[in-house]
C-alpha cells in the first residue's frame, strides 16, 4: 500500500496542469494515478481480497483479460467503473472522483499512451495470470531453452532407485524418507530450492536408511550380479583386494547404484579411498558389513543426490543437455527411476525364487543404452523411447510389483498400465492422490444409501468407504484365495490408464467417459459389499477383470470430474459443507487456467454459517458470499462448483439435498475464459461435456502437462514448446504424441544459465 | 520461499562450532550464573484437549457467576464466557480439574496456570490447523504458511547447544516423521520425529557410544567423504548462483553435522543417556500404545533438556491431524470399556464425544498426558539452577494444534502453563479466563506467543503472526506475565 501511494504521488507530479488540455502522456499519468489511488489496495501485486489481477502499472491495463478473452483489461476496467450493480471500486471503498472514468476512457481512445513514472509490470506471480493466447504465440526466431538447474532427488525417486532384496513383503522400506518436495510447489516434479540441509541429512543417516539398511540392500543386489559381472567377485572373496578390485567396486557403486551414468575420475578416486580404508580395516569375515558401509557412503555423493541439468555450451548462448543429462531427464519424465536403476525382487505368485522387476541391466535399459551411444539426442530416438516406456497392456502388471504384494492382487487391477510419471501427472493434476487423507462424515448421506450410514461409525458402508481409502481389505474367492481389491485411487488410476493406453481423444474421453473401473464385491466379507455404492451400483461386481469394468448410466456420470475419488478429494467433510468452493476453485485453476486469489490473500473471515437441517450447502454458501467483497472470488468458484451438487461430499449420487429438497446442479456460468462456455448448465454431466468440447480447456490441459513434465511454470518464452505440444495433440488427441513433442522440444533439451 | 545462502546458514553455527569443546564448561558455569538460559517446551495435543479437562470447580463457579448460562458438565465451554473483562482466579484449585490431578501428584500444581478463552480464528479449524496455530496464520495441509513460534524461539535461544530445537512426539505406529505442525519458514516445514527409536538415536547414540562406537565411526567416515565430494563438486560447478546455493547448503549441512557430532562426543562425560531401545518384545520404544511411546519421548526430552542438548523443544502427540493413535493403556483403566474396542483410534474416540464413556476416556487420555507433563516438570524442578530450579527457568506450554474440539472452529485454545516463574510467568496456580471470541477483551494465541518472546528476552515480539487487522491486541498477556 505504502509503495502505491508513493507511485501515485510521483504520477500526479508528472501530470500537466489541470487547466490545459491533457497531453497523451498526461492521460497516461492521470490514469496511472487513478489506478494507484483507487485500485491497488486490492489490485496489488499480488492481488488481495478477491481481486483477480494486479493493476499497478499501465501495462496491466493494456494486457488482455484472462477472463474475457480478446478484451483489454482497460476496457473491462471502464465497464466495471460504470457498472451500477457491481461497481468498481466496490461499495464501501473510496469512490471515484468525477471525471475519473472519462479520463481512463480518453486514455484508451488515445491509444493507451505511457507515463514516465509508470513502474512497469512485474512478472506475473502465477502462470495463470498470463493470458493464454500469449503462451501459444510461437516466435520461432527466438531459440528456446529452460533455466539450467540442479534437481535434488525427491522422496519417490530415491526410494525407487534403491534395490530391495531382503524383504519382499516390505518393498517400501524407504518410502518414508526426508527428501520431500517443497510443499509450496504445485507439482512434486518442481525443483525450486530443495537441497540437503542439516535436518534432511540427519534423517538420511538414520539406521533405517543410510545408517544401515540401504547398504545392506545394495550389497545384496551387487552379490546377485556376480554371475553376470564376475569383476565384482573379488571384493567379496579376496582377503586383501587389490587396487583394481577396489576401483572396480567403487566404480560399480557410483555408476550402477547411485549416479546411473559414467563416473568422473575424481569421483571414483574419492570413493575408492573410502573403500580401501573401510575394507582393509576389517577381516574377511566382516567383509559384507564393510561393503555395506561403503555402499551407504556412496549415496552421499553430491551428484547422486543432485541431478544435473546444466548442459554444455552450444555457442548460441544456450547449453545443450549432455547425453547423460538428457537420458536422466527423459527417464524421470517417464518414471521415478533413473535409467538403469536396480531391479527389485517381488513375491510374484509365491514360488521361489522370487522374480525380478527388470533384467540385470536394470530399469529402462534402452534409455541408458541410448545415452551410451549418443543416439539419445536424435528426436526419432527420443520419440521411440517415450513410446516404449509410456504405457501399454500387460495382464501381469509387473509395474505394480513394488506397491501390491502378490500376483493375485495385481490381477485385481485393470490390465492397462502407464508409466509412473504419467499416472503421477494425472494423480497430481486431478489431485485425487490425497483422497485417502480426506475425512468424510457419513459418506452416503443424501444418497440412496443414506440409511446405511446413520449414526454408527461401524456401519458396513462407512467401513467399506474407509477400506476404499486405505485398501485394507481382502476378497476371498470360492477356492479360498485372498487378495486386495484396488482402492478408489487405484480404480481411477486404472480408468485413466486405459484412456491413455488407447490414446485417442484423451482429454475428451477423460471428461465424458462412462466406463469406470470398480472393485469386486462378490465375496464373503460383509464389509466389502458396499465398495461399489459410491458408483451407485446396486449389483455386486464380479471378481473378473472384465467384470470390474463397469459402464455407468450417462445420466449419472461423465468422466473424471464425476468420479467419486475426484469428487471426494475436492469435497468437504460433511454433506452440507461448501464442496462447491473446492470443486469450483479446482475447475477454474486447473481446467480453465484462471487465477483465483489464494486464501492467504483473503482478509475477511471466509467461513460459512452454522449447519442447519433447513439449509443446503448451496444456501449456506450463497448466504455467506453474497457480499460484493466475497463475490470477487466466489463468483468464479461458486458458479463452477454448483453443477457438482448432484453429488454429495463423498461423491455419491444424491437423491435428496440436505434439507430434503431435490438435488440442484444448475448453474449459470459466468466469466469463463472461453465465451462459448458462458451460460446455463443443468449439472456436472452437462458441464463436463461443455468443458470437453472447449479448445481453451485443451490448451489449459497442455499447460498443466508442461508444468508437470518440465518441473516449472510455463512462460511466454515457452510458446514454441506449447504450440508444438498442441499441434501434436491435435492430430488425434494423443497424450503420448503430446509428451513426445515436449521431450524433443528445445525447452526440454536446452538450458540457459540464469544471469548469463 | 526465501533463498538459501551459505552465509545465512553458517551465521550462527560457526560460532557454535568454535565453542564446542568448552560446552561442558559453559553448562557448568550456567548452573552458577545469575541468569540461566531460558528454555521453552511446547507440548502439543494434535487433535484438541477439552476445556473440561483443565477447568477447576472454583474457576467454573467464577464463570457461572458472570453468565446467564451456567456451566454444568460441558466438554466445550467457551460459549459461556460472556464477561467482558478478564476473569482472574488466583489459587484456583487446579488439581481438582478433571485431568489436572497429576499436577499435585508430582508437586507442580503450584507452579502452573490455566489460560482459557484464547482464540485463533485465523488458523482455521477442523481436525488440525497444521502450522496455523503456531504461526498464527491460515493453516492448510499443503503448505506451511509461515515460521512457527518454536522456530522463532530456537533461532534466539539455542546458545551453544548441539540442537537449535528438538521436535519429537508420537504419531501412528509406522509414522516416523510429521511435517505438519512446525515450520522454519513459509513452505518449509520442520519435521517432528515421531519414532522414539529415531529420537534416541539422534540424541543419545553418539553420547552413549563414544568415539569407539561403530555407528559413530561410520558416520564420521561418511561425513568426511561427503565433505570432500561436495567441495569438489562446488569447485567444478558452472551453473547459476541460485543453483550453486543448493550445493553450498549441502556442504553447510555436512559441516553442521560434523560439528554436532563433535559436540555430542564432548558431552559424553557430562550427560547420562536414558535407557535405549532394546528391540525385544515389550520394548516401550515400539509399543503400539501411543501414550507408552509418548512417555518414552518425555523421558528423552527430560534427559536432553537437563543434559543441555537444546533449549527449545516440541513434544507432540498425534500432530497434524494424525488420528490413528491408540490408547489401549487408558482404555484398560476405564471400567466397562468394551473389550472389542480396545484398539479404537483417536478419531473414532473423538467422534463419539456425545457418549459418556467416550468423554470419560478422552478426559483420561488428557489426564495421562498431564501426568507425563507433570513428571517431566518435576524432573526439571529437582535440578537447582540460579536462585531456583531448572523448571523456574523453563516455560512448559500444553496446547492443542486445532483448538476447542475434534472438528474445531479455532474459537478457543485452552492452555496449561508450567514453570517459568523466574522468567516472569505468573504460574502460581491461577486460572485466567478471557472473554469469548467476539467479546471485548478477548485475546488471541498470538498474545501467548508474544508472552513467550517477552519472557525469554525479546520484548520486541508484540505482533507475532499474520493476523493483521484481525489482531485484537499487541504484546504479551498481562494476566500471566509481568
Amino acid at each position: 500500500m505504502r509503495g502505491g501511494f508513493v507511485v501515485a504521488a510521483i504520477a500526479l507530479a508528472a501530470c500537466g496542469g489541470e487547466d490545459e488540455p491533457p497531453s497523451t502522456e498526461d492521460l497516461g499519468c492521470k490514469t496511472l494515478a487513478i489506478m494507484q489511488d483507487k485500485c491497488v489496495s486490492c489490485h496489488g501485486a499480488p492481488p488481495l481480497r478477491g481481486a483477480p489481477m494486479p493493476l499497478t502499472s499501465l501495462a496491466h491495463l493494456r494486457g488482455m483479460s484472462a477472463i474475457h478473452a480478446g478484451t483489454p483489461v482497460a476496457e473491462r476496467a471502464v465497464l466495471r467503473m460504470q457498472q451500477a450493480d457491481r461497481p468498481m471500486p466496490p461499495v464501501g471503498e473510496p469512490a471515484l472522483a468525477d471525471g475519473d472514468t472519462a479520463t481512463v476512457r480518453a486514455w484508451i481512445d488515445a491509444g493507451m499512451p505511457a507515463c514516465e513514472a509508470d513502474p512497469g509490470a512485474p512478472p506475473e506471480a502465477h502462470p495463470n495470470q498470463i493470458p493464454q493466447d500469449e503462451l501459444f504465440a510461437c516466435n520461432a526466431d527466438q531459440p528456446a531453452s529452460s533455466p539450467a538447474r540442479l534437481r535434488r532427488l525427491d522422496r519417490s525417486e530415491w526410494r525407487f532407485n534403491l534395490p530391495s532384496f531382503s524383504d519382499v513383503n516390505n518393498p517400501t522400506f524407504a518410502e518414508v524418507n526426508p527428501l520431500d518436495s517443497s510443499a509450496s510447489d504445485p507439482f512434486s516434479t518442481y525443483s525450486s530450492d530443495e537441497t540437503v540441509d542439516d535436518l534432511v541429512l540427519d534423517f538420511m543417516l538414520e539406521p533405517g536408511l543410510l545408517g544401515e539398511r540401504i547398504g545392506k540392500e545394495m550389497i545384496l543386489h551387487a552379490n546377485s550380479l556376480r554371475s553376470t559381472t564376475p569383476e565384482l567377485s573379488c571384493i567379496f572373496t579376496d582377503a586383501a583386494p587389490n587396487d583394481a578390485c577396489m576401483t572396480y567396486f567403487a566404480t560399480y557403486l557410483l555408476e550402477r547404484a547411485v549416479l546411473f551414468r559414467p563416473a568422473l575420475p575424481d569421483e571414483v578416486m574419492r570413493l575408492t579411498a573410502v573403500a580401501k580404508t573401510v575394507v582393509l580395516a576389517k577381516p574377511l569375515a566382516e567383509r559384507t558389513a564393510a561393503l555395506e558401509q561403503v555402499a551407504n557412503t556412496a549415496w552421499l555423493t553430491t551428484r547422486a543426490l543432485f541431478r544435473s541439468e546444466i548442459g554444455t555450451d552450444t555457442g548460441d548462448g544456450r547449453r545443450r543437455l549432455t547425453d547423460d543429462e538428457l537420458a536422466q531427464a527423459l527417464a524421470y519424465a517417464l518414471s521415478d527411476r533413473a535409467p538403469g536403476a536396480p531391479r527389485t525382487r517381488y513375491r510374484g505368485d509365491g514360488t521361489l525364487p522370487y522374480p525380478y522387476t527388470a533384467g540385470p541391466e536394470g530399469h529402462m535399459p534402452a534409455i541408458a543404452a541410448a545415452a551410451r551411444d549418443g543416439s539419445i539426442q536424435e528426436p526419432t530416438v527420443l520419440d521411440a523411447l517415450v513410446r516404449q516406456y509410456a504405457s501399454g497392456q500387460d495382464l501381469d502388471r509387473v509395474d505394480l510389483a513394488n506397491d501390491i504384494s502378490g500376483t493375485l492382487s495385481r490381477r485385481s487391477h485393470g490390465e492397462y498400465w502407464t508409466s509412473p510419471r504419467i499416472s503421477g501427472f494425472f494423480r497430481e493434476w486431478l489431485g485425487y492422490e490425497s483422497f485417502p487423507t480426506k475425512f468424510k462424515d457419513q459418506p452416503g448421506k443424501t444418497s440412496k444409501y443414506q440409511m446405511l450410514t446413520d449414526i454408527s461409525v461401524f456401519s458396513a458402508l462407512t467401513a467399506s468407504y474407509l477400506q476404499l481409502q486405505t485398501g485394507y481389505y481382502n476378497v476371498v474367492d470360492a477356492g479360498g484365495a485372498a487378495w486386495k481389491e484396488p482402492r478408489l485411487v487405484d480404480q481411477l488410476d486404472d480408468m485413466i490408464s486405459r484412456i491413455v493406453a488407447e490414446d485417442h481423444d484423451v482429454l475428451k474421453t477423460l471428461l465424458t467417459t462412462t466406463r469406470f473401473y470398480s472393485a469386486a464385491t462378490a465375496d464373503t466379507f460383509t464389509a466389502t459389499k458396499a465398495t461399489h455404492y459410491p458408483y451407485n451400483l446396486d449389483a455386486y461386481v464380479p471378481m473378473t477383470r472384465d467384470g470390474r469394468w463397469v459402464t455407468l448410466p450417462p445420466t449419472e456420470r461423465a468422466g473424471v470430474l464425476t468420479h467419486p475419488a475426484w469428487l471426494a478429494t475436492h469435497g468437504g467433510n460433511f454433506d452440507d459443507d461448501p464442496s462447491i468452493v473446492h470443486r469450483g476453485k479446482w475447475i477454474r485453476e486447473n481446467l480453465l487456467c484462471q487465477f483465483v486469489p489464494p486464501l492467504s490473500a483473503v482478509t475477511v473471515q471466509a467461513m460459512v454459517g452454522p449447519s442447519s437441517p433447513d439449509l443446503t450447502a448451496r444456501e449456506r454458501l450463497d448466504n455467506a458470499t453474497a457480499d460484493e467483497v466475497c463475490q470477487g472470488c466466489h463468483r468464479l468458484m461458486n458458479t463452477a462448483g454448483y453443477p457438482f451438487e448432484i453429488y454429495n461430499h463423498a461423491g455419491f449420487v444424491r437423491v435428496i439435498d440436505h434439507d430434503g429438497s431435490p438435488p440442484n446442479g444448475a448453474s449459470t456460468l459466468v466469466d469463463m475464459p472461453d465465451p462459448s462456455l458462458d451460460g446455463p448448465v443443468t449439472n456436472a454431466i452437462d458441464f463436463s461435456y461443455k468443458l470437453a468440447a472447449s479448445h481453451y480447456v485443451e490448451r489449459c490441459f497442455i499447460r498443466q502437462a508442461f508444468r508437470y513434465y518440465m518441473g516449472r511454470d510455463e512462460t511466454r518464452a515457452d510458446a514454441c514448446a506449447l504450440t508444438r505440444m498442441e499441434a501434436a495433440y491435435d492430430q488425434k488427441g494423443s497424450f503420448i504424441d503430446m509428451l513426445s513433442a515436449l521431450v524433443s522440444s528445445d525447452a526440454f533439451r536446452y538450458r540457459t544459465v540464469e544471469g548469463n | 520461499m526465501s533463498r538459501i545462502t551459505r552465509r545465512r546458514l553458517l551465521g550462527g553455527s560457526l560460532l557454535a562450532m568454535g565453542s564446542s569443546l568448552v560446552a561442558p564448561l559453559v553448562r557448568t558455569l550456567w548452573a552458577h550464573a545469575p541468569t540461566p538460559q531460558p528454555r521453552v517446551v511446547i507440548v502439543i495435543e494434535g487433535n484438541s484437549f477439552y476445556t473440561r479437562s483443565v477447568l477447576s470447580p472454583l474457576a467454573q463457579a467464577q464463570i457461572n457467576a458472570m453468565t446467564g448460562r451456567p456451566l454444568t458438565t460441558e466438554m466445550i465451554t467457551d460459549d459461556h464466557y460472556e464477561h467482558t473483562s478478564v476473569l482472574e482466579i488466583p489459587n484456583s484449585g487446579l488439581a481438582s480439574a478433571a485431568s489436572l490431578g497429576p499436577l499435585a501428584t508430582h508437586g507442580v500444581d503450584t507452579k502452573a496456570a490455566v489460560v482459557l478463552g484464547l482464540s485463533c480464528a485465523i488458523a482455521g479449524g477442523g481436525h488440525s490447523s497444521y502450522q496455523g496455530g503456531f504461526a498464527c496464520a491460515r493453516g492448510n495441509q499443503a503448505q506451511a504458511p509461515a515460521i512457527t513460534i518454536d522456530a522463532v524461539l530456537a533461532s534466539r535461544l539455542h546458545g551453544d547447544t548441539p540442537f537449535d530445537a528438538l521436535r519429537i512426539g508420537v504419531g501412528g505406529v509406522n509414522q516416523r516423521l510429521s511435517y505438519s505442525t512446525c515450520a522454519f519458514d513459509r513452505g518449509r516445514p520442520a519435521p517432528i520425529s515421531t519414532s522414539p527409536i529415531d529420537a534416541y538415536n539422534r540424541l543419545f547414540a553418539t553420547i552413549a557410544g563414544g568415539t569407539t562406537d561403530p555407528r559413530v565411526q561410520k558416520r564420521a567416515t561418511a561425513l568426511d567423504y561427503a565433505r570432500s565430494d561436495v567441495t569438489a563438486a562446488l569447485a567444478a560447478f558452472s551453473g547459476s548462483s541460485r543453483e550453486r546455493a543448493k550445493l553450498e547448503a549441502y556442504l553447510t549441512a555436512v559441516e553442521q553435522s560434523q560439528a554436532r557430532q563433535a559436540r555430542l562426543l564432548a558431552l559424553a562425560g557430562t550427560v547420562t543417556p536414558p535407557p535405549g531401545p532394546t528391540g525385544v518384545a515389550g520394548d516401550p520404544y515400539a509399543e503400539p500404545d501411543a501414550l507408552t511411546r509418548l512417555e518414552v519421548q518425555f523421558d528423552l526430552a527430560a534427559a536432553a533438556l537437563i543434559g543441555g542438548l537444546t533449549n527449545v523443544m516440541v513434544v507432540a502427540s498425534g500432530p497434524g491431524g494424525g488420528l490413528d493413535l491408540n490408547y489401549r493403556s487408558v482404555f484398560e483403566t476405564i471400567p466397562n470399556w468394551p473389550a472389542i474396542q480396545m484398539d479404537m483410534d483417536r478419531h473414532t474416540l473423538q467422534h463419539g464425544i456425545q457418549i459418556p464413556i467416550h468423554q470419560e476416556a478422552i478426559l483420561a487420555v488428557t489426564r495421562k498426558q498431564i501426568d507425563l507433563i507433570g513428571r517431566f516438570a518435576a524432573k526439571l524442578d529437582a535440578v537447582p539452577e540460579g536462585s531456583g530450579t531448572m523448571l523456574d527457568h523453563t516455560i512448559i506450554v500444553f496446547i492443542s494444534d486445532n483448538g476447542e474440539q475434534h472438528h474445531s472452529q479455532s474459537r478457543e485454545w485452552p492452555v496449561l502453563l508450567l514453570g517459568g516463574s523466574a522468567l516472569g510467568l505468573k504460574t502460581d496456580g491461577r486460572t485466567v479466563v478471557y472473554p469469548r471470541i467476539g467479546k471485548a477483551n478477548n485475546r488471541q494465541v498470538s498474545n501467548l506467543w508474544n508472552t513467550l518472546g517477552h519472557a525469554t528476552g525479546d520484548d520486541t515480539l508484540n505482533e507475532f503472526g499474520q493476523e493483521g487487522s484481525g489482531r485484537i491486541a499487541k504484546g504479551p498477556l498481562d494476566e500471566i506475565y509481568g
